[in-house]
């Protein structure tokens, strides 16, 4: 139902199928509200189906079926709170003469998408028509019109991590490691999301697809070894302190001391320090076991 | 509030040392010849130094806040202020403000941040581990805060504070940490012209507080700072809320409207710190809030529902993903940082200020250049896109890499506002700055587009990260909500349970009424109150899809024609109807249409007096 009232007639029920998505390449499922998992890098493919019975439109909108020419349009905005900032006709076309179901289906790319999608699908005459007084009789004339909003901005902490030549970034030194980290025991006060960021080198495709993939025992092994070098690197600054798992949150500090913590319970600083000097294999091998918390369903 | 009378203030003329210091006048004209007013300069300058003075417990909360001293407050400050200073000069524009009946002053307020603690005077050295932050603020000239990737405080940013003020006098109260305990400190402090009296010659920078042993004031503290901010009408600070508020006395505004000088400073705050209220998972990093009088301040708008930053969010997000495209250097071969642009329809402004004197663009066309601190330096000024209809906006941050970082730090002039490669010496530094404003220039130049030789080659696609980042995310311990600490702002939705409302109309069909047409909506009226309401109606034409209070068209216009029951009883001529109390029910409004035009209504309530 609309609240727009037109001054020709419109149509009111279309069979529609639920638009479905598919994020880069897999299999096309239900388009909820949210998309998760989306980022730049991300293409999705859209596509739903309709069905319009070209008798009855034509005897709804009180023109000779003959002279009917309908047009599908979806229209794709994104970006933008308070309205879409980017429009695109993704397609357009005559619905199929025997009435069976049409569908539309197209490419998004990634890296067009920003915070939200709008998608709507509109049927318009395709052609200037003569009906009755109330019929539509302009080209372009808005039939009827479906609109779904879906956001894609992300809902959840993501660990802050890029893939990127290590040839060029740094061509230096680590070319052959398959990943960096980036950051300073100086920046314990700085948000976890600035002060830290994990390159994986994109020179070893074999590793950045399965780490990306998910593959269990490179993830946590990576993820080990970053938080134990992270740790390790605060623990002994004169700036760090357990409380700041409390007080500073959001901090590297912060993070950092909240792993000790959960490494650690009810330890001081003094106790994990020594621990980090004079039993380093049950330093490591406690804080790398933190990295199971990352691994899905738990 | 104690009123107690302050028998204690005093004042403090600093003499020249034999071996020679700053002048007064130098002091103003530290900060060169920014390209910014002194209004934009002095925001950006606090809010800098807010943002720097992070303890990293909370989102820094900085408030700027316009008001009038009420009698009582003027009769405080003038006995802070009861001992002018001899200058010649200053002297009579600080005897015309305390003469005014209720002067003006400008605070600017900030929480979440350590206030200005270490020692009180400047020849004393601090204890291990603890900063000098009030005599660098107070006394020093050109003394920067120790902040590792800070936004640049070079302690001649705040000399800019006492330009902005008529009579070059400020007031400064602050409550921060010594010794293990909080402390209040309040302290006036004026920056006048060099002047000579009895054979002294003398700086022209005073300061007004509790008399000490020697020459030197201190501030006022304990009770008698609290007491006194007090009785100034400064913020009150509760125990914990350490944090410091500068009140400029007499502030140089360019409206003279305050409703539209206090817009202008919300557009600023918007315009140069808007990353800082980017939501990128973790809440914004920081919070403003803008306000006139002593009523609660409101806070600032959101940026992306700021038209047009929020293209500039968008392409901030996308290169805070790490999804930006990169700015490199051949020799050396380094990245220096990553660039993002978001292209998009034209969408109307919201007014902060009369129109022709707002800062941020008609059609934004340029690029925000910042480093990883994400404060904005400046814009570079781009080729509009090909259509009007359209703008865009990029981001440029700068790597975190030390070496880089810093190179671009030492690039920027005392103000902040520029990245000015000749600054540097020959070396890596220099090239990591000049490599960066090129091909920025050439991106502007494109429109925001990469040329085709710097994009990223077909095929060289960055995989997705999403999905990876997300579950490793989960080992980044959760943030426990904040409470919502903004004064003010009301976050509890508004009951509307016993409030007569109304259901959006919808569309039931057209009617045919001889030569004209009229449309026909079904709309639910509720009135739970125990008095009869009276609803109306007000229709408009819809165009490109949004309802507009528009109501002529070509040929005719929209009017509301009457209300009648589902049963066709007409219970109302016009756009009015009355409906009984307790009543909810549906009804039928009619609406004409005019010739080829689309139209829509809106409902409202209004009770009967």
């Amino acid at each position: 139902m609309s609240a727009i009232a037109y001054p020709w007639l419109r149509l009111n029920d279309l069979q529609q199928a639920p638009w479905r998505v598919s994020m880069a390449g897999g299999a096309l499922h239900l388009l909820e509200d949210t998309i998760e998992g989306w980022d730049y890098a991300m293409d999705l493919r859209l596509e739903r189906a309709l069905t319009i019975d070209l008798a009855a439109a034509a005897e709804t909108l009180r023109i000779a079926s003959d002279d009917l020419m309908l047009s599908l349009v979806v229209t794709v905005g994104t970006g933008g709170a308070r309205g879409d900032r980017a429009r695109r006709v993704m397609w357009r076309g005559p619905p199929p003469a025997d009435s069976s179901p049409a569908t539309v289906a197209f490419d998004l790319d990634g890296s067009w998408l920003s915070r939200s999608l709008t998608l709507t699908t509109e049927l318009v005459l395709g052609k200037q028509v003569q009906g009755s007084r109330l019929s539509p009789r302009l080209a372009s004339s808005r039939l009827w019109r479906d609109v779904k909003s879906v956001n894609i901005e992300p809902s959840t902490t993501r660990f802050p991590m890029e893939a990127t030549s290590f040839r060029t970034m740094f061509p230096d030194g680590s070319v052959s490691a398959p990943w960096h980290l980036e950051w300073s025991a100086a920046d314990l006060d700085r948000e976890f999301a600035a002060a830290v960021r994990l390159y994986l080198n994109r020179d070893m495709p074999d590793f950045v697809s399965r780490f990306t993939n998910g593959d269990p025992t490179d993830g946590r092994l990576v993820m080990g070894a970053v938080i134990t070098q992270l740790c390790r690197g605060v623990v002994d600054s004169d700036a760090f302190e357990l409380s700041m798992a409390q007080e500073q949150g959001e901090t590297l500090g912060g993070v950092t001391a909240a792993w000790l913590q959960m490494a650690f319970p009810n330890h001081a600083l003094s106790t994990i320090r020594t621990i980090a000097q004079s039993r380093p294999a049950a330093f490591e091998s406690m804080l790398s076991s933190l990295a199971a918390l990352g691994d899905d369903g738990e | 509030m104690s009123t107690r009378p302050l028998a204690i203030a005093s004042i403090s003329a600093e003499r020249f040392p034999p071996s020679g210091g700053f002048a007064g006048e130098g002091v103003r004209r530290l900060m060169g010849a920014p390209s910014l007013t002194q209004l934009q300069t002095v925001v950006r300058e606090s809010l800098q130094n807010s943002c720097d003075a992070s303890t990293g417990a909370e989102p820094v909360r900085c408030q700027i806040r316009l008001r009038r001293l009420t009698p009582p407050q003027v009769d405080a400050l003038r006995e802070l202020l009861a001992e002018l200073p001899a200058d010649e000069v200053t002297r009579p524009q600080l005897q015309a403000v305390l003469g005014q009946d209720s002067p003006l002053v400008m605070e600017i307020s900030d929480w979440g941040t350590s206030g200005l603690g270490g020692p009180t005077r400047a020849d004393k050295a601090p204890p291990s581990g603890v900063a000098s932050d009030f005599v660098n603020f107070i006394r020093n000239v050109g003394a920067a805060r120790d902040t590792d990737q800070g936004g640049g405080t070079y302690g001649y940013g705040k000399t800019a504070l006492y330009g902005m003020s008529a009579c070059g006098t400020i007031i400064v109260d602050t409550l921060t940490t010594a010794e293990g305990a909080e402390e209040r400190r309040l302290i006036g402090c004026h920056v006048g012209h060099t002047y000579d009296s009895d054979g002294v010659r003398y700086t022209g920078r005073h300061w007004w507080g509790q008399a000490a042993e020697d020459r030197l004031v201190e501030p006022l503290s304990g009770l008698d700072g609290s007491d006194f901010a007090g009785q100034l009408g400064l913020p009150a600070r509760g125990v914990g809320e350490t944090g410091t508020t500068v009140a400029i006395l007499a502030p140089l505004l360019t409206h003279e409207d305050l409703t539209d000088a206090i817009g202008e400073i919300e557009e600023i705050i918007l315009w140069f710190f808007w990353p800082k209220m980017v939501d990128l998972g973790q809440g914004a990093s920081m919070e403003f809030l803008v306000g006139l009088g002593e009523d609660a301040a409101r806070p600032v708008a959101r940026p992306e529902l700021h038209t047009p930053l929020d293209l500039l969010v968008d392409a901030f997000r996308k290169v805070r993903s790490g999804s930006g495209n990169e700015i490199r250097s051949k020799n050396p071969a380094r990245r220096i940082g990553m660039f993002s642009a978001r292209r998009g329809r034209r969408l109307p402004r919201r007014a902060l200020v009369p129109p022709g004197t707002s800062i941020i663009p008609h059609t934004l066309s340029h690029i925000a250049v910042m480093r990883p601190v994400e404060l904005v330096v400046r814009y570079y000024d781009g080729t509009p896109a090909d259509h009007e209809g359209e703008e865009w906006g990029g981001v440029f941050i700068c790597d975190s890499a030390h070496d880089v970082e810093r190179a671009f730090a030492d690039a920027e002039p005392p103000a902040h506002d520029d990245w000015m490669p000749e600054n540097l010496p020959r070396g890596p530094a220099k090239t990591f700055v000049n490599v960066a404003l090129r091909e920025l220039k050439l991106i502007a130049a494109a429109g925001g587009e990469i040329p085709r030789a710097a994009a990223a080659a077909p095929g060289d696609v960055a995989p997705s990260l999403a999905r990876v980042a997300e579950r490793m995310g989960r080992l980044i311990p959760a943030i426990a909500p904040r409470p919502d600490r903004l004064s003010g702002r009301d976050v509890t939705p508004r009951p509307t349970a016993g409030r007569a409302s109304a259901a959006d109309p919808i569309f039931l069909e057209l009617i045919e009424r001889g030569d004209d047409l009229e449309a026909l909506f079904l709309v639910e009226l509720r009135n739970p109150t125990a008095q009869t309401v009276e609803f109306g109606a007000e229709a408009g034409l819809v165009i490109d899809g949004v309802l507009t209070r528009e109501k002529r068209a070509p040929g005719g216009s929209v009017e509301v024609v009457g209300w009648s029951t589902l049963e066709g009883a007409v219970v109302g001529q016009g756009a009015h109807v009355p409906v009984d109390a307790g009543v909810t029910s549906e009804f039928r409004l009619r609406v004409t249409l005019p010739p080829g035009a689309a139209v829509g209504a809106t409902i409202f309530a209004e009770v009967r007096p």
